[in-house]
């Protein structure tokens, strides 16, 4: 897909966004494996 | 795509994104919030990472409802002094980015709360949040002089939420919590209002100084500070907390009353400027306090 001027000038926006989404899913992912671990 | 390119006015920055989640409230939000949490029993076997995220979820919860706040009152912001440089009346974020913002952050937040921490915090987080958005926000703020006195109940569920974390349950002790805030959000906005009021007037928001005058609302702060004074002292007496901070809770509570004595027979509104500032010292010391007392 082409790159145009707004993909470019929402760039830092958009990598923060998917950071937040990453993020949010290893918090998830470390806090299921702490309640697994501290029931088991 | 182009239209679109040409209808954004000026390119939002992370900062301007920061700034609609009211950063200073947060701060005093998450410090209740930790609060509650520390003084919760059984906080010192949660485990870290959980009751980090616990403050997260407060923390983000909170400047979420701060975002939609700012998408609803952003004809009001514009008028007032205080409020008129905030992202959206400067035109920086477009309202309905900052309401997206807002609501999937409060979604996010109270999601998050329910599956790492617990369902009773999530629900109270969720409960605050459309308490401040639609209670307060919407309905009371621009229509009753009661505004901030019912809507600070929002403001007092941080310590409350910060309890049910860690033990997933609301007891008599986080209610005093909550009633602390709930009765000292009174007279801290009705101080600041003494000598704000002008902005308020200007803005059509129906401030109690604005509507029933100084002397009215200078007797009814007297009244929220009286009932502070059993109120703060309430953790000791309930077992909460020990006689240290019993003598140090009566004795904050006092002066605040001295000082709402003090704005009483002020004819200026320098009385007004110091309790406030001393309001800000007052939650803050007996948060403290309540803390140190649990080490």
């Amino acid at each position: 897909m082409p790159l145009s001027d707004i993909h470019k000038r929402k760039r830092a926006k958009n990598f923060m966004i998917l950071a937040a989404i990453v993020g949010w899913i290893a918090l998830i992912w470390i806090v299921t494996m702490i309640k697994i671990v501290n029931h088991a | 795509m182009s239209d679109l390119a040409i209808s954004e006015p000026v390119e939002a920055t992370v900062k301007d994104y920061f700034t609609l989640l009211k950063p200073k409230v947060m701060s005093l939000v998450v410090f209740t919030g930790f609060a509650g949490m520390w003084v919760a029993p059984g906080f010192s076997s949660m485990h870290p990472v959980i009751a980090a995220t616990a403050i997260l979820c407060i923390a983000i919860g909170a400047g979420a409802a701060g975002a939609i706040n700012m998408w609803y009152d952003r004809d009001i912001d514009a008028v007032m002094k205080r409020t008129k440089n905030r992202p959206i009346p400067l035109g920086r974020v477009n309202p309905d980015e900052a309401l997206s913002f807002g609501v999937i952050l409060s979604l996010f937040s109270v999601m998050t709360m329910g599956v790492a921490v617990n369902w009773t915090a999530a629900a109270l987080l969720g409960f605050a949040n459309l308490f401040y958005v639609f209670v307060y926000t919407m309905w009371l703020k621009r229509r009753t002089p009661q505004n901030i006195v019912i809507g600070g109940a929002a403001g007092a569920f941080p310590p409350m939420i910060g309890w049910a974390a860690v033990t997933g349950d609301i007891t008599s002790a986080s209610i005093v919590l909550f009633c602390i805030i709930f009765f000292w959000t009174p007279p801290h906005f009705w101080a600041l209002s003494l000598f704000a009021n002008e902005d308020y007037k200007r803005a059509n928001i129906p401030m109690l100084p604005v509507v029933a005058g100084e002397r009215t609302t200078k007797i009814q702060m007297l009244f929220y500070s009286l009932l502070l004074v059993p109120l703060s002292v309430a953790p000791y007496t309930l077992g909460i907390a020990g006689l240290g901070y019993g003598i140090f809770a009566f004795a904050l509570s006092v002066f605040f009353l001295f000082t709402n004595f003090r704005v009483l027979v002020d004819k200026t509104d320098k009385s007004a400027r110091l309790m406030f500032g001393y309001s800000v010292f007052y939650l803050f010391a007996l948060f403290a306090a309540l803390m140190i007392d649990k080490v």
